[in-house]
This record gives structure tokens, sequence and C-alpha cells, in this order.
């Protein structure tokens, strides 16, 4: 017995040398260690063995198998070790560029205010973007030759007018949706967000003839003005960040009383209106106007079918790229790049 | 509109300790936004806006009004100084010149004139001039600036006519005949027509625009020596139309045009005989005419206090909300919550119901002081169509941008140019009846010509290009809004199976299963190049390569290959919840089959045949096509047993014979 372990070693001992990889080694560990290899084999022949032997040459024969499985535990170490040294490659060099494409800003904005408001049960809703005038205007306390109207400059459509409604327009305003969405529900609650194109007839350096609006309009039993405050109020902190504040200013819309102006404060001189002595360049005295808004006029209410006796709402209508290129970091100051699908803007969203 | 007052003149008006940039904080969050302050030597001019609906707080004494109402809820002291002027049957004594205002069609509401005689035309006191042009108003000579400075001061437009050149002493305020012309003060000439509201001096020749701008024949000049001092409240209606028809903006037409209080024309007024007295050493030369047709009747609204409250969200005592009106000028009689209020002459046009008196007391109560909730409401459902299109059309957009295409918003409108240049009918577009730019004066039909002009844009800023955008497209009905239909565009410059590839991806997203009919017909794609997107046997889409003649007609540099579907009903065929098919526990044996397509058959129609052949072939895989030699894989299963790889071999012989 003694020869064949020593036999068996030297073999060992000269295939662990040669072993290239932990493959390799697997398949010699089989060869030794497996169920047909070469240690079972020995406790095969025991039975050869005379019987008062058996016991010492038996604990012989493990205690090698203990040695063999030592040795090639610390090859495999020894391997693993070496391995772990010489595998390596250029880390810094890119990884396989995939299609990686962009959206729209207004996209992202569209999806972040719809789910903003989503959450306070307001639902989105999509009205005309080619409207009659009574609904841009007349139904909105806009009479003819009203010099309310002149805020809203408006692009017509080449089209016979309507008996009834006036002449076709592009949408100068979301509001129009409020009528609508009157109609269509008959009774409140209404909790609508109308987000869509809207469109004027001003192209420059700040102003682009179509731009996005979004629209918030609720109505029901017991609606105030402390509603429409904590309301933009969550919508600015949710959009713009925790530290954002918002204030109302009085103001005149034909469809709401009271109306407000609604101001958040300007994060580049952080409400403050100066930075080291010298006037923000971004804001008014702090603050920047973000929108229109206010409690819906009586009249509103009546032409969309609703008793004001009963019910009370209120609305606004923001710019949708407004509010987008205010948010902090995001460094755009330039509307109309938003429009020319410029793919060196585009690709960075 | 904006206005310019300044700070000392203000406190002409007005005893306060408030400093102007106080006054320029607690107005802003109160009344009118003070939207800038300039140091101008030892003075500040205010930039206010002023809405629409508040022309009575366009002039320092309107402001100092707003003051007196504000700044005390700031704990400032804020008292209007009582001005002490003559009253108007003062300056009746003397009537020596003839003087006659007629109004015989009923079209303004009040005038007011006195001739004023041996004037001395100079230059205005310093401290005019200096708040004038603070004012950004031109300084000209004491007769003009007077009128000016009243404006500014009092609120209401003020005119002085040279006397001598009206020649008759009369005025007689008559709608203009069509073609009858006139030249305004500053030279230019226009032709009026029946709407507008003249002035004539009785021998049929115009003397004034009134409310408007003064004519050129009756200005004062240099050598002017006797004025008629003049005011007029006109129907704010006939100004607007006529101020807008010929672009006369100026600050009387803009002013005019929002109804200002025809009593603060009697202010005016008054104070204007007063200052031509001082200033130019004017000697009344006429009696005063006072043509009142609409005397401001001052009406009385009735609010309930808790209707206040309600709307201000918080408890606010009748007695704090009459303090508050009172401070306005509202005279106000209050018995427990009912209060009836009386509402001043200057405010009789903008303050008509019960909300309109909630706005002011709730925002002298101030805005900033109310607290803030969300609302508790009922609940209100999205209608599930509009829910699955919104959900749709964002999915789609991700999905596009994860494949590497750029989402682009076009404008809806685009031009004559671009439509000729699609081979579009010019007739089948609604058009701009205003345009500004012949760019945009069309309302697109569909997406395809601005995502053209996108490749234009871009062209060599990249090599290639991968554009989508889903809008909507205008499609003119008679005597109704046109249909806004909803449509996903799909472009790139690579190749055809490429842009197919995409789609066939997009599908798969959605678990949308079209087939692909070849067709020879859609006019702005090559003939053998385009396919239609079929869903369920209903058109959806269409796919191809641009024509040549678009491609040259844009410009373009590359080939293009557009896909352009109907989003409504990829929206309608859109599945949320696919159908899920059980794992399949037998063995699926692949086979590759290789054949040979002779034309005029197409791929689809032998895959048809190969599908048909076999009840064993659950899929097929395309792999490859070398000329007409095309390479698919089979996959063969028995759903009851495992299929053994002879078996399969007998299925792929059968649909060898089936195709051959």
């Amino acid at each position: 017995m003694d020869a064949e372990i020593s036999d068996i070693t030297k073999a060992l001992d000269k295939e662990l040398t040669d072993v290239k990889d932990l493959k390799q080694l697997e398949l010699l560990e089989l060869h030794y260690l497996g169920r047909k290899g070469k240690i079972n084999s020995l406790l095969t022949s025991l039975s050869r063995v005379e019987k008062e032997n058996v016991k010492s040459v038996g604990a012989q024969i493990n205690t090698f198998k203990k040695t063999v499985q030592g040795k090639i535990a610390a090859r495999r170490k020894l391997l693993t070790a070496e391995l772990t040294q010489s595998e390596s490659i250029d880390v810094t060099i890119p990884g396989t560029l995939y299609p990686h494409g962009s959206l729209h800003i207004v996209t992202y904005a569209i999806e972040e205010i719809s789910r903003i408001f989503e959450r306070l049960g307001f639902i989105r809703m999509s009205y005309p973007e080619i409207e009659w005038e009574y609904f841009s205007f007349e139904s909105l306390n806009m009479p003819p030759d009203h010099p309310a109207r002149d805020d809203f400059e408006t692009f017509f459509i080449d089209t016979p007018p309507h008996q009834k409604y006036g002449k076709m327009v592009l949408t100068p305003h979301t509001s129009s949706g409020q009528i609508r969405e009157m109609l269509r529900l008959k009774k409140p609650p209404i909790k609508m967000i109308n987000i869509a194109k809207t469109y004027r007839p001003n192209w420059d350096a700040t102003h682009v003839p179509m731009f996005h609006q979004f629209e918030g309009f609720c109505v029901d039993t017991d609606i105030n003005i402390t509603h429409l405050k904590g309301t933009i109020e969550y919508f600015a902190r949710t959009f713009f960040g925790p530290d954002c504040k918002i204030r109302l200013r009085p103001f005149h819309f034909q469809f709401t009383e009271p109306s407000f102006e609604v101001d958040i404060t300007c994060d580049v001189c952080k409400g403050k209106g100066q930075i080291g002595g010298t006037k923000c360049k971004v804001c008014k005295s702090g603050w920047l106007e973000i929108g229109g808004s206010g409690m819906v006029h009586p009249n509103i209410l009546k032409e969309g079918g609703i008793d004001p006796k009963k019910y009370h709402g209120w609305a606004f209508g923001f710019g949708v790229e407004r509010v987008y290129m205010m948010k902090k970091g995001l460094n755009l100051d330039d509307l109309r790049i938003l429009y020319t699908g410029d793919i060196r803007f585009l690709e960075q969203f | 509109m904006n206005i310019k007052i300044t700070y000392n003149w203000l406190l002409e008006h007005l005893e306060t300790n408030a400093d102007p940039y106080e006054i320029q904080k607690y107005l802003s969050l109160c009344g009118p936004s003070v939207e800038k302050i300039d140091k101008a030597g030892d003075d500040y001019v205010l930039d206010i806006e002023i809405t629409s609906n508040r022309v009575d707080c366009a002039s320092v004494m309107g402001i100092a009004r707003e003051c007196q109402a504000i700044l005390p809820q700031f704990g400032k002291k804020a008292i209007i100084k009582p001005v002490h002027l003559p009253m108007l049957n003062s300056f009746n004594e003397q009537n020596t010149l003839p003087l006659s205002i007629e109004d015989p069609e009923n079209l303004i509401n009040r005038a007011l004139g006195i001739v004023l005689d041996s004037l001395m035309i100079g230059s205005s006191p310093e401290y005019i001039q200096k708040r004038l042009e603070s004012c950004d108003i031109r300084s000209l000579n004491n007769l003009i600036d007077v009128t000016n400075y009243i404006m500014l001061e009092i609120g209401h437009p003020v005119h002085v006519f040279d006397y001598d050149r009206i020649k008759t002493g009369k005025l007689i305020f008559r709608k203009a005949r069509k073609g009858e012309k006139i030249i305004t003060l500053d030279k230019k000439e226009y032709v009026l027509d029946e709407h507008d509201v003249i002035i004539d001096d009785g021998t049929g020749r115009i003397i004034d625009l009134p409310g408007i701008m003064g004519t050129e024949n009756s200005v004062v000049t240099e050598r002017t020596q006797r004025v008629l001092l003049f005011i007029e409240n006109n129907h704010a209606k006939n100004i607007r139309r006529t101020s807008m028809k010929y672009g006369i903006r100026t600050e009387a037409a803009t002013i005019n045009e929002k109804h200002p209080d025809s009593a603060l024309a009697e202010t005016a007024f008054i104070q204007g005989i007063v200052m031509l007295k001082n200033l130019a050493k004017g000697k009344e030369a006429s009696s005063v005419i006072d043509l009142n047709h609409h005397k401001t009747e001052l009406k009385t609204i009735s609010v309930d206090n808790r209707h206040i409250a309600s709307l201000m969200g918080i408890d606010i005592k009748p007695e704090e909300s009459a303090s508050i009106l009172e401070r306005l000028e509202f005279k106000v009689v209050q018995k427990g919550d009912a209060l009836s209020i009386t509402v001043p002459s200057f405010r009789s046009k903008d303050i008509a119901i019960e909300e309109d008196i909630i706005e002011e007391v709730a925002r002298i109560y101030g805005y900033h002081n109310l607290p803030s909730y969300i609302q508790i409401t009922g609940f209100i459902e999205q209608p599930p169509d509009i829910a699955k299109s919104q959900t749709t059309e964002l999915k789609t957009k991700y999905f596009l941008k994860h494949q590497g295409f750029n989402d682009v918003f076009n404008y809806s409108m685009i031009s004559a140019h671009d439509i000729r240049n699609f081979k579009l009918k010019i007739e089948d577009h609604l058009k701009i009846a205003n345009p500004i730019s012949n760019e945009i004066e069309y309302m697109r039909t569909s997406l395809i010509p601005s995502l053209l002009e996108n490749i234009v844009t871009n062209q060599g800023r990249r090599d290639q290009f991968h554009f989508f955008e889903i809008a909507s497209v205008y499609l003119g009905r008679v005597g109704e809004l046109p249909e806004e239909k909803r449509v996903l565009a799909i472009e790139t410059t690579d190749d055809f199976y490429s842009l197919k590839g995409y789609v066939e991806n997009l599908m798969l997203e959605f678990h949308i299963n079209p087939s692909y009919v070849p067709s020879q017909n859609i006019p702005y794609l090559l003939p053998n190049i385009q396919t239609i997107i079929n869903v369920e046997g209903v058109k959806i889409g269409a796919l191809g390569r641009i024509s040549p003649e678009i491609i040259q007609n844009f410009g373009i540099e590359h080939d293009v290959y557009i896909c352009e579907i109907d989003f409504e009903l990829f929206v309608k065929h859109a599945q949320t919840t696919p159908t899920y098919s059980a794992i399949q526990p037998f063995a699926t044996i692949k086979l590759d089959l290789t054949f040979k397509k002779v034309p005029p058959e197409t791929y689809s129609s032998l895959i048809e045949k190969v599908r048909k052949a076999s009840n064993k072939l659950i899929d097929i895989e395309y792999i490859t096509s070398y000329q007409d030699n095309i390479t698919i894989r089979c996959y063969f299963n028995d759903h009851s047993r495992n299929l053994t790889e002879e078996e399969a071999k007998q299925e792929l012989e059968n649909i060898k014979k089936a195709i051959s």
C-alpha cells in the first residue's frame, strides 16, 4: 500500500504542477477523488487486505485522501489567485453604444404636470385646438370689442363663421376647456387639467406662435380661494422643489372674479431680487410670474349650465414651456429652440 | 397698460410714511403691480401695471386712492390730502366769445368746454417738465403740457384747441361720412367711415377725432392766444373701434376706450382752468358748457358678509369688510352680516356683482394672509378611452426613445411651399386668415412635411436620423370644427427593413398583430417600396420610402423612410393585458428551410402556404434572404407529446411540397 500511495503522490504532484486552469483542476480532482477515482480504487482494494490490517490500512488511505484533498485545495487557491491577477482589460474604453433617443421637454413637462395633478384626483382632458370664437371668448365673458381680448391676440381660420358661434380660431388659451368640461359633465364635482397647444400671432426672440398651456379647473360646493392657493402651492413645491413659495397678486381676467396672477420665488436670487448688490436679471424683485388664476366668474358657471349660487370654482392657466424652463438646473432660456427640431438640442433630453 | 408716476408727485396727494419700495411691495401684493422703480434725481419713477378694468388707477390720484386702502393694512399711514378746487359754476362770469357744443346723435357721455383768452404761450415750469419727462411724455409748451399733466394726475384725457382756428365757435359731434378725410396733428391722413365719431365746426369741416387725437387744422400752435379747453367723455367702444382700426394708439385713446369716469372729467376740467390761468395767465372768455347726457348713477350692491367669508375661506367680521370697503371710498351701511354698499362713481364700470365686492375685500385683506388647503371633493372619473389614449401615447414615446428615436414637436402650421413640395393640395388645408409669416400659414393635414423639414434643418449635423412625432392633424369639415386626428409618424434614413423592424417592434410592444400589404398608390412613397399596415383587415397606417421627387423638392441628401400611423386606431388595438399562452412542456424541434421565391410570389404569400401545410408548426422565424433564396426556421411542437426528429422532418417535407 505504501508503494501505491507513494506512486499516486508522485503522479499527483506532477499533474498538479502541470494544471493550467480551474477546468483542468476539476478534471484532475475527478480523476483522484471522484467516484471512480484513484482514492476510491484504493479503498476498493481493501477487500484484498488481511483482516487484521484492514483497520490500519483503511486509516492510512483516509489520511492519504485528506492529503490529496489538501493539495488540490492548495493548488485551487493558488490558481484562483493567479487568475484573479492575470485577467486584465482597459476599463476606461467606452462600453458598447446602444441607441438612446430623446423625448422633447414638452413631453416630459406634460407627463410630470399630469402626474402631479393626478395625485389630487384631477383628470386630464383634451379639447379642440381649433375652436369657435364663442368658446374662446364670448362664453368666457369677453364680448366682441372687449379690450380684454387684446391680451389674447388670436389667429383666425379663413372659413365662413358659424351662425351661432362666430369665427373659427386657433385657441389662444386653454380656458375654452372650462366651458367644454362643464357641458360634458353637467354637474360638479369637476376637477380637470387640460393640457393643449395654444397659438398667438407673436414670433420673436421671446415668443413662439405655438406653445402649450395647462389649465386647472375645479368646481364644487365649498370651493374658495384657500383651495386655489393650496393647490398651486402643492404644484409649485412638487414641480419646482420644496423651498418654492408662491404669492397671488391681484389681477384682472374676464373669466375669473377675483383674479390673481401667480408668482413663484426666483431660484436664481433665492427670492431676494438681487445677487451681491446687483439686480437679479431673471426676475422682478425676487418673484417670477407663472400665469393667471382666479375664482371662476359666476357668468362662466352659468355658461356651463352650473348654478353659481350653489357652486364655486377656481381655475388657472399656466404656460407649459414657461414653467418647465423655470426648473432649477435646466439652464434653458431660449424658447424658440424648442420648435426648431435641432438635433443638437433634442438629443440632450 | 403701464403708467409711470413719480413718488414726489404722489406725496402731493398722499400723506404717508411709506417709502417708494414699501409702496412697491405692498401695492403689488394687494393692488396694481409696481413693476419697477427708477431713481430720477431726488425723485423715484414708479412703473405700474394697470389692468384693463382699473382705468381709475391710471393716475397719481388713482394710485393715491389705492395707497389709502392698502398701506394701513401693513401698518403704514396713508391719508389722501384734500384738494380744494373751485366749483364749476364759479367760472361763469365772463361771456364774451361764442361757444356752443352739440351732440344731436347722442354720441358721447359728457363734454365740457370753456374759452380762455390772453394766453402767454411758453415753456412750463421746471417741475412740470421734469415730471412729464420722467413719465415718458415730451414737454412741448405750457398749454399742451397742462393737458398731459392733468391726464397723468387725475386720469382723464384733456384737449386744447386753438379757439381761433375753429373759426365758428361751434363743435358738433357727428358720425363721419364714408370717405371723409382728416389730417391728425402728427400730419397723417386717414380716410374715415360712417362708424367714426368726429367733431364738425358747423361748416362740414372736421376739427377733431375726439378722444383719440386732435387734427392738424385746430391744434395749438406757437401763435395761439386763445384756447378752447375741452374734455369729452366718450363711448368707450367707439374709441376702441376707431383707434384700433387706424392704429392710432395714443395715451388718450388707451384711457378713453376703458370707460374713464365722467365725474373725473369735471375734476380734470376745473384743474385745467386753474392751471391754464396760473401758468399761462389765461382769462375766462366764455361761459362754461357742460353737456352731460349720461350722469353716472351711483349703484348700490347688497352683499352678505357670510358670502365674502365663504369665498375667502376664512372668518372675516362684517366690520372688517366694511372698513376695507370704506377705505376704497365705497359707502357702506352695515346691519349684522348685511352690507349695503354704494359704489363710488370712478368704480362704476368695474364693480357690478357681489364677487367684485368680494375681490375688493379679499385683495385688501391680503391674499398672502389667507391659509392654503387642498380641497376635499368628490371623485371624478377620467373617460377610459382618454385614459388609454394618454397612457399609450406616453408609453409609445418612451418606447421609441429607447429605440433611439428623437421626439420632435413641430408647429401645427406649415407653408404653402411645403404643401406643394409634398404634393398635397393647398385647398385641402385650413388657412390662417391673419398669418404672421408664410412659414406658418396652413394647418397640417400630415406630419410628414414637418419631419422632412427636420432632416433639412439637421443635414450635415449627423449622418443618420431617427425622428418621430405624435400630434394632431387638422382635417377641415363643412360648417363644423375640423377633425383633430392624432397621428404618429416615424422617420429614419436607415433603410426600409430597419424602419419596418422598428414598427414591428412597436406593434409587438403593444401586442398588435398587423399585416403588411404591398401597395402602390400612396403618392408620396416609391410605388414599389411601400406597404399598408392593416390590423384586423382595417388600414391603420402605411410605411415606405419617400419618393425621389419629394426628396429633391425638399433638398434632402438622404433616402428617407417614413411610417405614418393613425394613432387613434393604434390605441384602439393596443392591448394593455396580453393573453398568456402556457409554456409547452413538450420538446420543440427547430428545422431550417431554404426555398426559392419566384416573383410575383411574396414572402408573406409563401409563409401563408407554409403555415397551412403543417399543424405541428407553431412558429416561423425569418433567418435571411439572398436574392430570391429565403431561409426560415420552423418550430415544430405537438401539444400532447414529444415529437421525434423524424416526425418533424416529415412535417418539413410536407411544407416543401406545399410551396414547390
